[in-house]
Formats: C-alpha cells, structure tokens, sequence
C-alpha cells in the first residue's frame, strides 16, 4: 500500500473549516488516546536561544495567517485569536461550559429567550474607541449583515432590534427562541470576535465591504495583542497591548512572532537549533524525534475535525444503497494503521467522536467488497460506471487513490480531479447543475461548539443551501427534521437519542459522507514555554496571553 | 545609437504588449472564480455577484483588458488575494530583495566564472583545466534546490556557522526601508551589526545561486578563450615578448568578451525567475516566494502582474547587454 505524507495541508491551500491537520502526526499508540497527552521533561535544558529575544515566542506554522477580519474569516483562526476577544470563552481545555471573557457576567430570562451581558468596565478597542454596549450591538450587527460573512452563526434575523442596548455596559439579546446554551455560543472562533465599529464604519467601501478590506490586514480588536506586521505567507508579528484590561503582572511574551514554514523537516531544526520556540505541525518522524527529546514537550489531544468525502446526492448516487457501496469500499483499519501512520482517529461516523450525546458505537460500515457489489447492483449502478472525485491540491489526493483502487475492484471506474483552490471552491459551494458536478467531494469541517446542531445544519439539512457547505444537496426528511428538533436544544437523554439516531442516518442508512479520519492536534515546544493548552473547539490556535518562558 | 533604442524601445513595448495580452488570456481561461475567492468561501451567490461587479469581471473580456491595460499603464495590478495589499505595493516590497539576491549571485558568478575560465583555457590539458571543468560540469549537474538543502544541513543544522534562512535574525528590527537591499539600508541607517547580519544570511542563498551561473560563465569563457587564444593576434602579442598575463587579460580576455556579457544578461534574467526555489528553501521574503504564494493561492493578478514586471527586467536587463556590445568592441555597430 502507497505511504502517504501525512502532513497534506500545504499552506497556500488552507480550505474553509480548514483541515488543520496539525500536521496529523505523531504515534499509532498515541492516536487512539481518548484525551490528550502531555510529554514533558522539565529536567533537560532546552536549545540555546542564541541572540534571540527571550520575551518574543517565535511560533512556527505550516500555514499562512492572512484574513484578520473576524466577520469574514471562516478558515483559521490562529491570527484572531491575540487580537480579538469574545463575550465568554470556553474554561480551558472544556468544550461545555465557559468563563469571562469580554463580559464579566450574563443571565438568561426564564425560557433562556433573552440573554443580558454585563460588560467589563474600562475596555477600549486598540484604536482607542470604547469597548460598550453599543460597540457590541455594531460589532454583532456587521458580522451578521455582512454578505459574505457568518451570519449563521449567530440566528439573528434582525440584529438591529434583537440587540438591545439597556446602558453603557449592558447589552441585551433578544433571540426569540429559547437557546439554552447562548453563553456557550458566544464563545466560539468563528463569527463571534468584537472588532472595532469605529475601525469598519471608517473604512468601509460599501454594503458588501463593510470595512472588511480594512481590518482583513488592520484588525482592531480589544485583546491582549496587536497586529505590528503582517506578510501574509511569510510572518506574523503581533505586539503586547499595554493597555490590556488584564494587565501585564504574570509572566508573559511582550511579542509573538508567527512564522509560515511550509516544511516540517525545517521546522523541527529550528526548534532544535533555537530558533524557534514552538511548532503547530510536523511530520511523524519528526513528532516522534522531538518527542523523545527531553529538551521538548509535545500535546497530544483529539479534535473535533473531520475528513470525509461528501457525496452528490442528486447525480448518479442519488440511491443511498449505491453510497452504502462506496461506504463498504473503503477499508478505515488499513488506512488509518498503514497510511495515515496512526497518526489520525478511525471516525465513528459523520461527527466528531467525542462530540455531546454521541454514543460510542461505531456506525461506520465495514470494509466489505462482495457487500458493495451487491449494493450497487440494488441501486442500478453497472458495472463500468465512471465517477468523478474532486479535489484541491494537497489535500485528499492520497485518499481518492485509495478508493479509486478498491472502487476498481467493484466495477467502478473513479477519475479523480484535482482543482486549484478557487476552482475547488468554485465547484463545492457553487450552483452548477448536478452533470456539471463531482459525484464526491473531498472535504474536512469541525463545528463552531460542541453541539450536533452546530455541524450538522448547514451540511446536511435538507434547507441548507450548497454555498452553506451542503456541497452534496443532501436531503432526507427524517434527518432535516431530526436536525431542526436538536435546534438550540440541551442535550437531555431524549435529544441524545434523536443525536444518535441522526449519526445513524447520515452515516450508515441513507450515508451523506464517507468519513475518512478525525484529525489531532500536536504542538510541540520547547520544554521552558510554560501555558500550552489546547481545547479541542479552539482548532489551532493559541491563547498567547497565558504564554511564557519559564526557567 | 538613438535609432537602435528607438527600434529597441517600439519592439520591447510589442513585446510587453503580447506579454500583457497572454497574461490576461490565461488567467481568463484558467478555472477558478477570483470574485469567489475574494468574497470568501461561504460568501452566497449574491455576495460573490457583488464583488464581480465591483471588479468589473462581468463586463465583456475585450472591456476588462481594456480597464487592465489602463490600470496597469498607471501602475495599478489590482489587489492580492493573498497579502491583501495593492500588488504594485507588494513588488515594491518584495523585488528589491529578489534583486539584491540575484545581482549579488550574478556579480560572483561572473567575477569568479571568469577568472576560473581564463585560467582552464590558459592551462588546458593540465590537471588545473581538468578540476575547473569538473567544478563546471558539477556545478551545472547538481540541482540547486538540493544543494540548497545540503548547505542547510551542513552549514545552519551540523556546523551553526550560518543561519538557516530570512534577511536578518528572528526577531531583529530592520531598517528604514529605503532601497529595499537590506545590505544598503543597514549602511544608509548606519547600522553596521545589521549589515553584517544581512550578509551572513546571505552567503547560502547567494552561493547556491550563483554556482550553477557560475559553472556556465567558466565553460563559456573557456571556450571562446581557447579560440581567441589560437588566433594570430595573440601569437603576435606573444612573440613581441609581452607578458603573459597582460596577454591573457588585455588581449585575449577583452575579445573574449561578447559572449561572456551575453551569458551574464541571460544568467541575470535566468537567475530571477529561478529563485523561487531558493527564496522559498531559504525563507527569503523575496518576489520568488510571494509568486509561489500566489500561484498557490490561485492569485491571478499578482501572477499577471510579476510576469509582467519579470519580463520588463528580462527585457531591459538584453537591452543593456545589446548597449554594452558596441561600448566593449568598437567594431559592433548597433545601427
């Protein structure tokens, strides 16, 4: 069997919900932990760092930090997160519950239709405009107006009276629908950043700018750093605020250098030489050196990001029995074990493992030729059938060969499709008829909180439009509707059990995907940085804030 | 001489006219959706409709080359999708160390490949002409790309001796930007700790250029040496007991000429576009690397616009050459 690379994100080619693979290395026995991992050995003296400037951490990344505006940022969030800041944040490496963050306290009404947040007094934007009430209802307001923005992401139809400014440092949410866990949405990396009004309004070219051009390379936020410069596809300087509203008391780096290092072999030598003080992705041969390397500590933790091929739903696989077939035609044990090198989850099924209210049954079917033969032959498909698998470069090359050998041995012609990233963009979000189309997609995607809901609306409800990322048209009613039922809804016995009966659908009875592998998250730094923790929704980025050089 | 830059100057303007033209034509042609891609992954249909009226990429081709031409006739490229910047901003920033690479690796490479191929040609047939062709043939054999690797590992990973890559150290401020040659904006803020740090992170990237340039010039100038060498003229000069340097290097080398300037206009303009490889193993923040961001971003303008902007220097750099001809031999009439 062909051995693959397994770091496949290649920076340039970054995707939406980006498949950070994290370099998706590091050991077999160390992929199928449940919880993340620590390696650390204190005791060994770290590499000299020469000259360098020990309070600037130089952080190396296998990807480039270019969008900064929040409204419009969909794919990494590495290079929001110093910047800006959110109304709560997740409480460390939990995915359920959060703390403080830009308010200080919130309550909900009694049907949790209405959210109140106070405030933190004192915050300004790094402009130098207030951090208030009003700042929020404008911030909010121009991430859901703004066309080519998130507005999903918050359920506000019309922000201009949802949000209600009750007082300086008080801000209401009308939502109009009970959402029990609005604290805990509010929170997440995508969508939900507060970005200077003042900074947009001034810049904006019009209604479908809206200041983006500004703050996409001049981001104004209110966090514990600030852009200094910016070589998108190069480096990434960000500089301590001094004004921050936390202070500058505990230990910390009064600069964070980003630097894109598209090689892992190089990135392990500037972290060994030096020259660099911690790595986001590396290869597993790589991982594994500097694993047994006392001088570095490595974490290890799953993630809530899955790749999958999607499959076209309205072509030549509109039979679910022919999607059960391709299902049955890949073999996840082999590939796991001999391609990805152990160094990614098996998935259980569409979503993310370890996701709320998800059991830990395995709905994946098995690997089973003589079954998808059978299937196909139900579904009509003849032997000889061509299908198309596209993909962008990079990123799921290995994997269509993969399947394109064992579709071979069922009868199934596949042509695979590498496209540039636009042109893949162009063709997975993109209103072409369904014979203009791929019959699969290669894909990966995590959701914005840990909640079914959030992953599941806009790939594959049957209202979700292609451009939402229902890249295959899926629709099943049972699943559409099981979808809108776990809508806002905590996840109590009753919803779990529609949960689960929703991962059966869409991964084993009427399949949307074939998931191909949960990815990991592996930083590695030097054993004298002090702070790294990793929560599994905050994909690939760092709280810098917490940072520092110890002894 | 002023109807040559006259009859130059109208062919080269044809010449980046066709350039522009071709350059348009193929981003055209080329799948992918730049308004797509401006507007953002999830931008709806609406959106991405916005943006393509807004960059007039609905309008018929023939107007959208029309408004490229006029833009690019102010020194507008548009925007990069990458960097987010006006191109022409991101040239500014980015050729000037593109080009202080290059000149620097195209001067040793000439310098040194001159010297070695006088002294092959003056000693042919003798273990010293032997070991310079090897160096050439080595030279000219070994892909620069891992030699780049090797000079990492042994000079940044194995020795320390050398950083691994970028202009200046992690961390270190650089000058005002005035040039672009961090070397000479080190020495205009009289900053000599950074002009040093400049030139140590020069010295691989610099070497791995230049060898392969180098390994052309000797085989070159060795050749047309031993030709030179076997003329009359030169048994005269000998004959008339003048020393033999003088002989090499007054006479021989000077006649020799041509053809070495040739090879060092094309090196210059080859050496531009090749260091994208080395600029990219190199972490040099020059125009090799962003066009390998772009090409890797599907950036379109700024692919159009750095073909552009390589195919003028390609331009100028012959033109030059074809200027030098009638300074270095008298008997060249450019008419």
């Amino acid at each position: 069997m062909t051995k693959r690379t397994p770091t496949r994100n290649s920076p340039q080619f970054q995707l939406p919900r980006r498949s950070f693979l994290a370099g998706t290395c590091s050991m077999a026995a160390m992929a199928f932990a449940p919880t993340g991992r620590v390696w650390a050995d204190t005791a060994a003296t770290a590499p000299d760092i020469g000259a360098r400037d020990p309070n600037t951490l130089v952080v190396l990344v296998d990807a480039t930090v270019e969008n900064l505006d929040p409204a419009t940022n969909i794919e990494w969030a590495y290079g929001l997160r110093p910047i800006y800041e959110t109304l709560t944040i997740l409480d460390g490496s939990d995915t359920l519950s959060v703390k403080p963050a830009l308010a200080e306290a919130w309550e909900a009404n009694e049907d949790n239709t209405s959210w109140t947040f106070t405030l933190v007094d004192g915050v300004t934007f790094h402009d130098g405009t207030p951090f208030n009430a009003e700042a929020v209802k404008k911030a909010v307001t121009r991430m859901v107006l703004h066309p080519a923005g998130l507005a999903g992401t918050w359920q506000l139809d019309d922000p201009e009276t949802q949000i209600v400014v009750v007082d300086d440092r008080t801000v209401r949410f009308d939502l109009g629908e009970p959402r029990p866990f609005f604290d805990r949405q509010v929170s997440s990396q995508y969508g939900f950043w507060m970005a200077s009004p003042t900074a947009a309004e001034a810049n904006s070219k019009g209604d479908d700018d809206m200041g983006s051009e500004f703050l996409q390379s001049n981001p104004v936020g209110t966090g514990p750093y600030k852009l200094e410069s910016l070589n998108p596809g190069q480096d990434a300087t960000f500089v301590a605020n001094p004004d921050y509203r936390g202070g500058w008391e505990h230990p910390h780096f009064n600069r964070v250098i980003t630097k894109t290092m598209p090689v892992s072999a190089t990135r392990r030598q500037l972290l060994e030489t030096g020259e660099a003080d911690m790595t986001l992705a590396m290869e597993p041969e790589d991982m594994m050196a500097l694993r047994d390397d006392p001088r570095f500590n490595m974490i290890d933790a799953p993630t809530f990001t899955v790749q999958y091929v999607a499959f076209a739903t309205d072509g030549k696989l509109a039979d679910p029995k022919a999607r059960q077939a391709i299902s049955h035609a890949f073999d996840h044990d082999a590939y796991i074990e001999q391609v990805a090198l152990g160094t990614a989850d098996k998935p259980t099924s569409v979503f993310p493992a370890q996701m709320q209210g998800l059991d830990g049954k395995d709905r994946l079917l098995p690997f089973d030729l003589d079954r998808a033969r059978a299937l196909l032959e139900e579904a009509g498909i003849a032997e000889g059938t061509e299908l198309t698998m596209a993909y962008y470069a990079g990123f799921g090359d290995i994997e269509g060969q993969l399947l394109q050998a064992w579709l071979a041995e069922i009868g199934i012609d596949l042509k695979l499709q590498e496209l540039s990233f636009s042109a893949y963009l162009d063709v997975f979000f993109g209103e072409g008829e369904a014979d203009e189309r791929p019959d699969l997609f290669y894909f990966s995607w995590w959701p914005n909180v840990d909640h079914p809901y959030s992953f599941a609306w806009g790939l594959f409800s049957g209202d979700a439009a292609t451009y939402d990322g229902n890249a295959g048209r899926y629709a099943n009613d049972e699943a559409t509707a099981l979808i809108d039922e776990l809508r806002n809804q905590v996840m109590t016995e009753d919803m779990a059990a529609k949960f689960r009966r929703l991962a059966d659908i869409l991964t084993t009875e009427d399949p949307a995907w074939l998931p191909i592998l949960q990815e990991r998250a592996q930083f590695v730094s030097r054993n004298d940085i002090k702070g790294v923790e990793n929560n599994p929704i905050y994909v690939a980025t760092l709280d810098m804030y917490n940072l520092s050089r110890g002894n | 001489m002023l109807r040559f830059i006259l009859r130059r100057a109208i062919a080269t303007t044809i010449l980046i006219g066709g350039v522009v033209l071709m350059t348009f034509a193929l981003a055209r042609l080329l799948p992918g959706d730049p308004a797509r891609l401006i507007a953002g992954a999830r931008a709806d249909a609406d959106a991405v409709a916005a943006v393509r009226e807004r960059l007039g990429l609905d309008d018929p081709v023939g107007m959208q080359f029309l408004t490229y031409v006029s833009n690019v006739m102010e020194g507008d490229f548009g925007r990069s999708v990458v960097t987010r910047r006006p191109i022409s901003e991101d040239i500014v920033t980015f050729f000037p160390a593109t080009l202080e690479l290059v000149l620097l690796a195209a001067c040793i490479s000439l310098v040194l490949g001159a010297l070695l191929g006088v002294l092959a040609a003056v000693r042919s047939g003798t273990p010293s002409d032997v070991g310079v062709r090897g160096v050439a043939v080595l030279g000219l054999s070994v892909p620069d790309f891992w030699l780049a690797l090797v000079f990492q590992l042994l000079f940044f990973a194995t020795l320390g001796l050398l950083p691994f890559g970028g202009r200046l150290g992690t961390g270190v401020t650089p000058p005002d930007f005035v040039t672009g040659f961090m070397t000479l904006d080190s020495l205009l803020a009289g900053r000599f700790d950074l002009l040093v740090d400049a030139l140590k992170h020069m010295i691989l990237p610099v070497t791995v250029l230049a060898i392969p340039s180098m390994a052309i010039t000797i085989r070159v100038v060795r050749t047309t040496m031993l030709e030179v060498l076997s003329q009359d003229f030169i048994r005269t000069a000998r004959s008339k007991g003048i020393r033999p340097v003088r002989v090499y290097l007054r006479h021989a080398l000077r006649n020799a000429l041509l053809p070495i300037v040739t090879i060092f206009g094309l090196n210059t303009g080859l050496l531009i576009s090749g260091a994208v490889f080395i600029e990219l193993i190199f972490d040099w923040p020059g125009l090799g690397r962003y066009t390998a961001n772009a090409i890797a971003s599907s950036d379109y303008n700024a692919i159009m616009a750095i073909t552009l902007v390589v195919s003028i220097a390609y331009t100028l750099i012959n033109f030059l050459v074809d200027l030098s001809y009638s300074l270095l031999d008298p008997r060249v009439k450019l008419s």
